[in-house]
């Protein structure tokens, strides 16, 4: 090949090698433009698993006065109790409860905090002291009296 | 002319320049691009949906649980709500021909008490939450729509009035649809129709029977086993005792008395020993219930019926505003006529039912003999009063809704029971 072909040659490859170039650099700019979004994604989709965890467990069914109720449901009758009348069959039955469930959906480290309207009426463990990272939820649930206007509101954290 | 090596250097030259130029131009493109749909691209807009759905989720789980717990609260007011021509004695529904309520009138009886209630749950004071930072997501719904309810194929359904708004922001508007359906525990409406035809079907046949007490409890245990005669001091104790003073004064006859039952003040002193009735008859006539004979009134029923209210000494009726009556084995009268004066009477207590001078009728409760009193009067007064015979009835179902029980404090499961009264209007 004569000098001429090969200064051709080099043309040609220089001119294919900045058009590749362009697509490299187009790649990148779009790479970066998507650099938060796996990261955002995958903490959204981890929340959301704990929503729909956190569902699972209130709509759980559990036995109360041998009626089929929801988990969430025996929080609510919970609720509805004189703050002071002691209700420790209810308080161990949930904990019963919760326990079990969490068994079954291999959970666990779960914590768990009832109030009416902004006033905290349950709430196990006593102190969490936990080396796990936690998922948290929140719910809320209608009271089943009427005495106030108050609804129920619940949170659950736990490890998975 | 242009040859093959100059042509070759400018096309080398204008492809560079062309790159360079499309590459500065997608790049400027690409940076506004990223700037206006920076939320999309990182994520945010997916994540922050994501969330809406859920927050969406739990309002929509917040009113199926407003809708159960309003159902199984209107159901046993139903059992005893006061329906379309009929009258109620005690807490139970007078069996009457003009007391046939209609499948529609039963289930409009129905949904109203059902929107009573639903109505509590979807007011903004029930919607509060507590001060975490999770509460926040929980967005800004401070008011549920206005829905609209009705019966379907044993389900009842409400449907929103418009749709619940969670998020207006800019980038994401998200509303759902919080429509609910409750499926009926069982057909309370059929039920209620089915018990008050059998009824009408019994007092019919009843009127007019030589014993109309027995006639009505063979019709009664013809229904079946979830019929029964009701206990006669079971329910509210007070309401029984108001009813059988109001029984004796509403009937026909005058010079004539009534014995009262003595176990509704019996089971009164049961429920608390403290417990006293009070007649008051200044304007009209007010029955209450108190804590203790100085205490103030816990229940009050007021009567149409007007009489004047006294006992009976020795010699002439002493007519007071109020009598108090305390009683476990004999009856304790507090009587006020200016100052309180304390009495003793001997059970079971007795009513006198007779006109006096001014031909205004009064009734007493006798602290003496009867034959006294009809010869301190001169008047007949040996005969019982003509008292339309009461037999009360319970239907009872298997609808046993766990409910907040008051007089506990505590939710407990509550009997779906319907309460009948059967009353001989015979002439």
């Amino acid at each position: 090949m004569n000098k001429r072909g090969v200064a051709g040659w080099i043309v040609d490859f220089f001119a294919i090698g900045l058009f590749i170039l362009y697509v490299v650099i187009m790649l990148f700019i779009f790479r970066l433009s998507h650099a938060g979004f796996n990261n955002d994604i995958q903490a959204s989709y981890e929340g959301s698993a704990a929503w729909v965890d956190g569902r699972s467990i209130l709509n759980t069914e559990v036995k109360y006065y041998n009626q089929n109720v929801t988990f969430g449901e025996l929080l609510v009758i919970l609720g509805a109790w004189d703050s002071s009348v002691p209700a420790y069959a209810l308080k161990y039955q949930i904990q019963q409860n919760l326990t079990t469930i969490a068994g079954r959906m291999d959970i666990y480290n779960v914590a768990l905090a009832a109030y009416r309207g902004k006033v905290p009426f349950f709430q196990i463990p006593d102190e969490e002291t936990y080396s796990c990272e936690q998922r948290s939820t929140i719910a809320m649930l209608p009271p089943i009296d009427t005495k106030d206007n108050l609804g129920i509101t619940i949170l659950l954290r736990y490890c998975r | 002319m242009i040859n093959g090596k100059k042509a070759r250097v400018l096309f080398v030259f204008l492809l560079v320049i062309i790159d360079v130029a499309a590459i500065s131009v997608l790049y400027v493109g690409h940076r506004q691009m990223i700037n206006r749909h920076e939320n999309y691209l990182s994520g945010q807009i997916v994540a922050k949906s994501l969330l809406d759905y859920h927050i969406g989720e739990i309002w929509l789980n917040y009113i199926d649980n407003s809708g159960k717990f309003s159902l199984a609260e209107s159901l046993i007011d139903f059992s005893h709500f006061s329906l379309p021509g009929c009258k109620t004695i005690d807490g139970a529904t007078l069996v009457s021909k003009d007391c046939l309520p209609t499948q529609e009138q039963l289930s409009n009886g129905l949904l109203e008490l059902f929107g009573k209630r639903f109505d509590n749950y979807i007011t903004k004071d029930y919607i509060s939450s507590p001060e975490t930072g999770l509460s926040e997501t929980l967005g800004d719904v401070r008011r549920l729509p206005d829905y609209v309810v009705y019966l379907d194929s044993g389900q009842l359904i409400g449907t929103p009035e418009a749709p619940l708004v969670i998020d207006t922001s800019v980038a994401v508007k998200y509303q759902v649809w919080p429509a609910f359906s409750v499926k009926m525990p069982f057909d309370a409406v059929g039920a209620m129709e089915q018990v008050f035809t059998a009824a009408n079907s019994i007092q019919d046949s009843c009127i007019g029977s030589p014993d109309y007490r027995q006639c009505i409890i063979n019709g009664v245990y013809g229904q079946g086993d979830n019929w029964d005669i009701a206990d006669s001091t079971s329910g509210d104790t007070f309401g029984r005792f108001v009813e059988q003073y109001e029984t004796c004064l509403t009937a026909p006859d005058t010079q004539c008395y009534c014995a009262m039952d003595q176990g509704y003040l019996m089971g009164l002193h049961q429920e608390n020993d403290k417990y006293v009735f009070s007649i008051a008859s200044n304007d009209k006539m007010v029955f209450s219930k108190l804590e203790h004979p100085n205490g103030k009134p816990i229940e009050q029923i007021e009567s149409p019926v007007n009489f004047a209210a006294c006992y009976f000494p020795d010699g002439d009726p002493t007519i007071v505003s109020e009598i108090r009556i305390q009683g476990d084995d004999y009856v304790r009268l507090y009587s006020k006529e200016n100052t309180w004066r304390q009495i003793e009477a001997y059970p079971p207590l007795t009513l006198i039912k007779f006109p006096n001078i001014e031909m205004k009728e009064y009734v007493c409760i006798l602290t003496t003999s009867l034959e006294k009193v009809a010869a301190s009067m001169g008047i007949p007064l040996v005969m019982p009063c003509k008292m339309p015979e009461t037999i009360y009835v319970q239907v009872n179902t298997t609808y046993s809704p766990l409910l907040y029980n008051s007089a506990s404090d505590s939710v407990k499961p509550v009997k779906f029971q319907i309460n009948m009264a059967f009353r001989d209007v015979s002439p």
